[in-house]
């Protein structure tokens, strides 16, 4: 039928062309006559529709052909790579013409999907982009080209402005060959048993497809490690891998050391503000927030550190990442300190209790202190003046921008023979001081929450100030004495949190972590 | 309720008043702008803050008198500009709605003596339109409480903002008028987002000039 249909749309085409050559007929004409075809041939358009409706299918495909008026050709052709990497992107329609200029082959390598930006069920609205149906951050105004009252969506304004009169398109390249890539695999550093026993879980639940996967090892047990692996097989068999974190420094901390092991393999780095955030790769290292960009685009989708912050709390967040899987796809949870929620689910979980080293975890030690008076306590001065007898750095951990902030002077006029520098979300130099410390020139960091998770330093011991603050939840208190001893030469280290009012965090943090250590000596 | 730019929950005061009360927007403490507002001597031409009260130079170097005067609201400083920045290129419609009382009172302020008044916002060429689908000025004029009438149109020109200050003030009109447009009888006052050189409300203002109005002034958000 639909053939029938477009070779009568050219037929008429054909004949009106020769009409206007020869005077006959005006472009007015030809529009009507169009519209008298698209009527006489309605019941066949219906009955399309009514059909994909019986199989689930959006009709807006069929409709889609029909305007293309060629119909998309499934023939043999050789694929780009680059054709290859579109599919699962979603994008807005700037970004789409952008992308097509790239070659002639677009029409029959790359399908697209259309769907309105906003949609709306009674009164409850829905961003089909960031996927947020919280209807405080849905704002109305009145748009200049349609004429009407459009809403847009506040959530996601920072990746360019989403309005109802807008649509989506999310392409998709079907792979008709799966290619075996060339990663380059470079890892020549052994495994613990207790690493490979994970690597290898991992591995099978990716070559297996099972859904869900968590991976629950202590801080410093060398989970990125237990990663390689199962990675490099995915990409062999030509499966596209995305690891997502929910924190910048993190992946900025990955990057090289993805790069050393896949030498063969281009890696995109996506955080907000990279260069890289409009290419696409077989291997994808981005933040959470990142993911917006892609519906079924992964086949593998590595989570790290799921109880951080913003992604634990964040249900659009959850629901994007979810999206970006395909359906067939394998997730995999790595953290240190689960979350109860993940925990309840019940996935298949791998357990690692002893980090890579052997030795158990630093047990943190909880002094009460008075913050009432002075922003550095005396026992707190002497404290340092003891750490500093021996030769690690130390980190200071305060709850709030403000408290780093006042502190700092203090220290820095306190100890005035040490460097001393203090590190924040907001503050200009954080790389620079951070890479600083790395290379032992600064003595004493002050940080708030940014280094909780995810970044190493060799041999450093750590105070938490404040520990009795709310930002300290059982999570960050575990991560935060998780920093101290990671290295192999250097696996003790104090960890002191001082506190005004012991909380439930603090005691729960402590037993946790002597828990995990019980569990490691007696395996 | 929730800061308009960061998202956080602001804390409000829950009452029974607030009950049957719409949803007003607001920034939280740490987003809030800090903006000044323009008080003391200024240019009498342009309306900038001047130690004394004389025109400035960009003023004095103005022959032709056609605006009356312009008069700002607030110093056009970073917090200013990151504000309308937020409006404009990253399309934020409601980012100065928080600002509508004090818009509309800093208008009456300074033209409360005129009588009969009509408001023409600065256009937007129909490209920058579709791009935006919202024109900033129409979004101020439309926060005062006086009628409001879209008289002008304009061809489409590169960003204003792009431009080096030479280039911008060799521009060529970009403005015009509908024929058989019918114009008000009082005086106008042209509103626009920002004063900068002043190119854009001098051409603006002559167009009108030329169509036969003789008062008119002009407000701006910004000097």
């Amino acid at each position: 039928m639909l053939k029938k249909l477009d070779q009568s749309i050219r037929t008429l085409n054909q004949q009106i062309d020769r009409n206007i050559m020869r005077g006959h007929a005006s472009m007015k004409s030809r529009s009507q006559q169009m519209i008298q075809l698209f009527k006489h041939h309605q019941p066949v358009l219906t009955s399309i529709r009514e059909n994909d409706r019986r199989n689930n299918r959006p009709s807006h495909q069929s409709s889609d052909i029909l305007l293309n008026k060629e119909p998309v050709v499934h023939e043999e052709v050789t694929q780009d790579d680059t054709y290859l990497l579109l599919d699962g992107l979603l994008v807005t329609k700037d970004r789409l013409s952008s992308l097509k200029v790239k070659g002639d082959q677009w029409n029959v390598a790359v399908n697209v999907d259309t769907f309105p930006a906003i949609t709306q069920k009674y009164v409850f609205k829905r961003c089909e982009r960031c996927l947020n149906e919280d209807s405080t951050l849905f704002l109305f105004f009145p748009c200049g080209k349609c004429h009407k009252t459009d809403w847009y969506c506040l959530n996601c304004l920072t990746y360019g402005r989403i309005t109802t009169c807008q649509t989506l398109y999310h392409l998709r390249v079907p792979a008709r060959k799966i290619k075996s890539l060339e990663t380059g695999f470079q890892f020549t550093s052994t495994l613990t048993p207790h690493q490979q026993q994970a690597s290898d879980r991992l591995a099978k639940a990716i070559k297996t497809g099972e859904r869900h996967l968590l991976i629950h090892a202590v801080c410093g047990a060398g989970k990125t490690e237990m990663l390689f692996h199962g990675i490099n097989d995915a990409l062999k068999s030509g499966k596209r891998v995305a690891v997502a974190t929910p924190r910048q420094d993190v992946i900025k901390e990955l990057l090289p050391r993805f790069q050393a092991v896949f030498t063969s393999v281009q890696i995109v780095c996506q955080y907000g503000g990279s260069d890289d955030n409009s290419k696409q790769a077989w291997l994808t290292l981005c933040t959470t927030h990142q993911l917006i960009r892609y519906k079924a685009a992964f086949d593998v989708l590595i989570i790290d550190e799921v109880d951080a912050f913003p992604y634990h709390h964040d249900q659009s967040l959850i629901k994007q990442s979810k999206r970006a899987l395909k359906g067939t796809g394998t997730f995999i949870y790595l953290s240190a300190t689960p979350r109860q929620a993940l925990v309840k689910k019940r996935y298949p979980t791998c357990f690692v209790p002893v980090r890579y080293h052997g030795h158990p975890l630093p047990v943190p030690e909880a002094y009460f202190t008075r913050f009432k008076n002075t922003p550095l306590p005396r026992n707190i001065k002497e404290a340092i003046i003891h750490q500093r007898e021996n030769n690690r750095q130390l980190l200071l951990f305060v709850a709030t921008i403000k408290q780093a902030n006042t502190l700092l002077p203090y220290l820095q006029t306190t100890f005035k023979n040490l460097t001393i520098e203090a590190v924040h979300a907001s503050s200009d130099e954080r790389k620079q001081h951070i890479d600083q410390f790395r290379l032992t020139t600064i003595d004493v960091l002050v940080t708030t929450t940014i280094l909780e998770r995810g970044v190493t330093f060799p041999s450093v011991d750590v105070f938490v100030l404040q520990a009795d603050h709310d930002v300290f939840d059982e999570a960050a208190l575990v991560q935060i004495a998780g920093r101290a001893g990671r290295s192999k030469n250097d696996p003790t280290g104090s960890v002191h949190f001082y506190f005004e009012t012991y909380t439930k965090a603090i005691r729960k943090a402590i037993k946790a972590i002597k828990q995990m250590n019980a569990l490691g000596e007696k395996l | 309720m929730k800061c308009l730019n960061c998202l956080t929950e602001l804390d409000t005061l829950v009452s029974w008043q607030s009950i049957g009360q719409k949803n007003s927007l607001a920034y939280c403490a740490d987003c809030q702008p800090k903006l000044e507002i323009i008080t003391g001597t200024i240019c009498p031409d342009c309306g900038r803050g001047m130690p004394t009260r004389e025109r400035c130079g960009d003023c004095q170097e103005r022959v032709t008198k056609i605006l009356s005067y312009n008069r700002s609201l607030y110093h056009y400083n970073d917090a200013c500009k990151q504000l309308l920045a937020l409006c404009k290129y990253r399309y934020h419609y409601h980012a100065l709605t928080p600002l509508k009382q004090e818009i509309h009172q800093g208008f009456l302020q300074q033209y409360c003596q005129l009588k009969k008044v009509t408001l023409v916002p600065i256009p937007l060429s129909t490209e920058r339109m579709e791009e935006r689908l919202f024109n900033q000025a129409t979004l101020i004029a439309s926060m005062i409480n006086r009628p409001m009438l879209p008289l002008l149109h304009k061809h489409h020109t590169d960003k204003q903002a792009h431009k080096s200050r030479k280039e911008r003030l060799d521009t060529v009109n970009p403005f015009f008028l509908k024929e058989g447009q019918v114009l008000p009888k009082g005086p106008i006052v042209l509103i626009d987002d920002v004063y900068t050189t002043g190119t854009t409300i001098h051409h603006a203002a002559n167009v009108l000039h030329h169509a036969g109005i003789t008062e008119i002034y002009s407000f701006t958000l910004a000097r």
